[in-house]
């Protein structure tokens, strides 16, 4: 009976050995997963989204700016913040009193006007103090530009002033529109100001980076032009030479821009402004250009 | 003399011809209870080579499809060798790659401080212009 059963036997060994085989490596190879999906879940996504368009109050924060800009940066976006619910009481007013005429109504108006105007010019006085210091950091400006600029600024800033104090005391509504219709006119010079000062800010910004760039090709000529071989050194001559070639380009339209912008007699600064953006776009698109053939002359 | 070695009609090679008749076998009749049967026999074992291949197979796929997804998240270390290169000129990188995020921030086209979105003409009464 036992010499029947010994066949049974062997086979039913062969298959238990078997299954534990199996087990152990699935076990072994699973303890693999874990580490595969906490990598998937490191990983950035990588769909991408399309620019969506900036509102016109944004504020950017740049790495590496002094205390005093990031917290007039905070103040701004509070007083901004502010004045946006004053102007929508002062907007509700107004219709009030559109249709109610009466003098409560009107008393309103008057003081929303007033509280309105209060805070429109603390909005402008913080937004030209960011402007003035942020002149006052910025390289890759020319200096007399900078230093006209910089004045304009502060001229609107002691222009902003008066009318703080003119608007700190109760008025009433005569005051009120005598000081609406000054500041109607002002609003015009205050305006082309700050336009300026922002056109100077752009170009600044890319003339630093061109001028980061040029020394770093230089830097890497000095590193790596030899290295490789012959062959790879007349390589990468040949690419310096056509980067050399981009930057001198970057170079002209960046010196176009500046002298454009430093003729403002023929037109306000704010055209100006819309007319640097358009090179300033080239520019920038050339810089990358010129910083992608960097990467490449490093990975070659 | 016996009466055996007298006999000479029957030679000593008949004498198996004339001993008892072989009687035929009987043909075998099936059992009932199935003992010692050998078709059944082969089927079971055929049942437990196939579940032990079946076994082996589903392993098999099992192991395949962890190695090829092993090999799917590989393809990121595959894809940094060209960086390991990079790495031989470190600082030169890390320079390239500050400009390049220094560029992104200066795009042009988004303004960095636009002029405040204000009411220039906030009065009690229309102005004249």
């Amino acid at each position: 009976m036992l010499s029947k059963l010994k066949p049974h036997l062997q086979l039913h060994k062969l298959i238990l050995i078997g299954v534990i085989v199996v087990a152990a490596v699935i076990v072994g190879t699973s303890s693999y997963l874990p580490q595969i999906s906490a990598q998937e879940a490191d990983q950035p996504a990588t769909t991408e989204t399309p620019p969506t368009p900036l509102p016109p109050d944004t504020v950017f924060e740049k790495e590496g700016e002094t205390a005093n800009i990031q917290r007039l940066r905070t103040e701004y976006r509070a007083e901004l913040e502010a004045y946006r619910r004053l102007e929508q009481l002062y907007e509700v007013a107004k219709g009030q009193n559109e249709k109610l005429q009466t003098l409560a109504s009107l008393e309103d108006l008057v003081r929303s006007t007033q509280e309105a105007m209060q805070a429109r010019n603390q909005v402008l006085r913080t937004y030209f103090e960011l402007l003035r210091l942020r002149l006052q950091e910025q390289p890759g400006i020319d200096l007399e530009l900078k230093e006209k600029a910089t004045d304009d600024v502060v001229k609107v800033i002691r222009l902003l002033e008066s009318y703080k104090e003119s608007l700190t005391p109760t008025l009433d509504k005569p005051q009120i529109q005598e000081i609406a219709a000054i500041f109607a006119d002002d609003i015009v010079f205050i305006e082309d100001k700050g336009y300026e000062a922002i056109s100077l800010l752009a170009l600044g910004e890319l003339q630093t980076i061109h001028d980061k760039t040029e020394k770093l090709t230089e830097d890497m000529k000095l590193q790596i032009a030899t290295e490789g071989g012959a062959l790879k050194a007349s390589q990468r001559q040949r690419a310096f030479d056509e980067t050399d070639r981009l930057l001198a380009s970057i170079k002209t339209e960046v010196s176009a821009t500046e002298l454009q912008l430093s003729n403002p007699n023929t037109q306000p600064y704010r055209s100006l402004y819309i007319l640097a953006v358009d090179s300033l776009d080239s520019v920038s698109d050339q810089l990358a250009q010129s910083l992608s053939y960097l990467q490449e002359l490093l990975n070659l | 003399m016996s009466d055996q070695s007298l006999n000479q009609t029957q030679f000593s090679v008949e004498e198996p011809l004339f001993e008892q008749p072989l009687q035929p076998k009987p043909a075998a009749t099936p059992q009932p209870d199935g003992e010692g049967m050998p078709p059944k026999k082969k089927r079971s074992k055929l049942f437990v080579v196939g579940g032990v291949v079946g076994v082996f197979l589903i392993a098999g796929a099992i192991i395949a499809f962890i190695i090829m997804r092993q090999d799917d998240s590989m393809d990121p270390l595959l894809e940094e060798t060209p960086q390991t290169q990079k790495k031989e000129y470190g600082p030169l990188q890390t320079r390239l790659n500050e400009i390049k995020e220094e560029l992104e921030a200066a795009d042009p086209r988004q303004e960095e401080l636009p002029f405040p979105p204000i009411d220039t003409g906030l009065s009690v009464e229309p102005l004249e212009r």
